[in-house]
């Protein structure tokens, strides 16, 4: 555990930690600026939608680092439970604002690209009513922390909680194979008539990268969030005890 | 441009509670040392 806190968690005031954070904003910032290039400039243009299917290669790597995400906060709500190990929680609850995040971003593409594909924003099929489902549950995960003030209980239930959410995300995966859905049919791993021009495939890879990079950057900074929150409630614990302690010598030297 | 704005928006409040946080940090350790 203290490999993750050491990997999640360096310290930004040494240099050197200060510059890997330089070089991984840098290296974002130009896979995200070629990630755009190669979505509008160089995907070969689909014979059926055109222009708004280029939308697809950051909906579908939205949605990766969104189960990425959400994978990352299930094993640690796991190893919270059986450890009781602070870090596992700060991970967890980080994993599930950022999968949550990525759904969301899941959830615009697909409707900017629903209205001009289909006529419609939205519709309550298998694939978006269980990814629907899967963010209301994780929003619920979210303020579910927030009503509750003690720690320990906070962290397993929300852990218990999150274990209970993640059984739909593999169900959000299989939905449009186990279903008819106005979603369209799988085009990775969908079977013989599915599979992506090869230099589509190549655009995905491109945005699929660029996507994770800044949800892992984002991840890192989240669980630094956290455990500045955990330092702060030991300090402002210390400062009570040290307040009750001079509290007490006072009332002993008035009696 | 969607996912990006999303992402963005989500950053800028996570560094906004850190900034608050390590405010409070100095704050709390100032009025430890002051007793």
């Amino acid at each position: 555990m203290e490999g993750i806190s050491g990997l999640l968690g360096p310290g930004l005031n040494g240099s050197h930690g200060m510059k890997a954070r330089i070089g991984a904003t840098v290296f974002a910032a130009a896979l995200i600026f070629f990630a755009g290039y190669a979505a509008l400039f160089i995907a070969p243009d689909e014979s059926t939608m055109h222009e708004i299917q280029r939308v697809f290669y950051f909906h579908l790597a939205s949605w990766m680092a969104m189960f990425t995400a959400l994978s990352i906060a299930f094993v640690a709500n796991v190893a919270w439970l059986l450890s009781r190990r602070p870090q596992w929680d700060w991970l967890g609850v980080a994993s599930v604002e950022v999968g949550v995040v990525s759904c969301t971003a899941g959830l615009i593409t697909g409707v900017l690209w629903g209205r001009p594909a289909w006529g419609i924003w939205w519709t309550w099929d298998a694939r978006l009513t269980t990814a629907f489902i899967l963010w209301i549950l994780y929003i619920s995960y979210l303020l579910l922390r927030g009503l509750i003030e003690d720690p320990q209980r906070r962290a397993s239930l929300s852990a218990i909680f999150g274990i209970f959410a993640f059984l739909d995300a593999p169900l959000v995966y299989v939905s449009n194979r186990l279903w008819r859905t106005q979603h369209p049919s799988p085009v990775i791993f969908g079977g013989e008539n599915s599979g992506l021009d090869p230099t589509m495939g190549k655009v995905l890879i491109v945005c699929l990268a660029s996507v994770m990079v800044v949800m892992i950057l984002v991840l890192i900074d989240r669980y630094r969030l956290e455990r500045l929150r955990h330092e702060v409630d030991e300090l402002r614990l210390a400062a009570d005890a040290r307040g009750a302690g001079s509290n007490s010598v006072l009332s002993k030297g008035l009696s | 441009m969607a996912v990006w704005a999303v992402f963005f928006a989500f950053e800028l409040s996570v560094a906004s509670r850190l900034g608050k946080l390590r405010g409070e940090i100095e704050r709390l350790k100032q009025q430890l040392r002051d007793g």
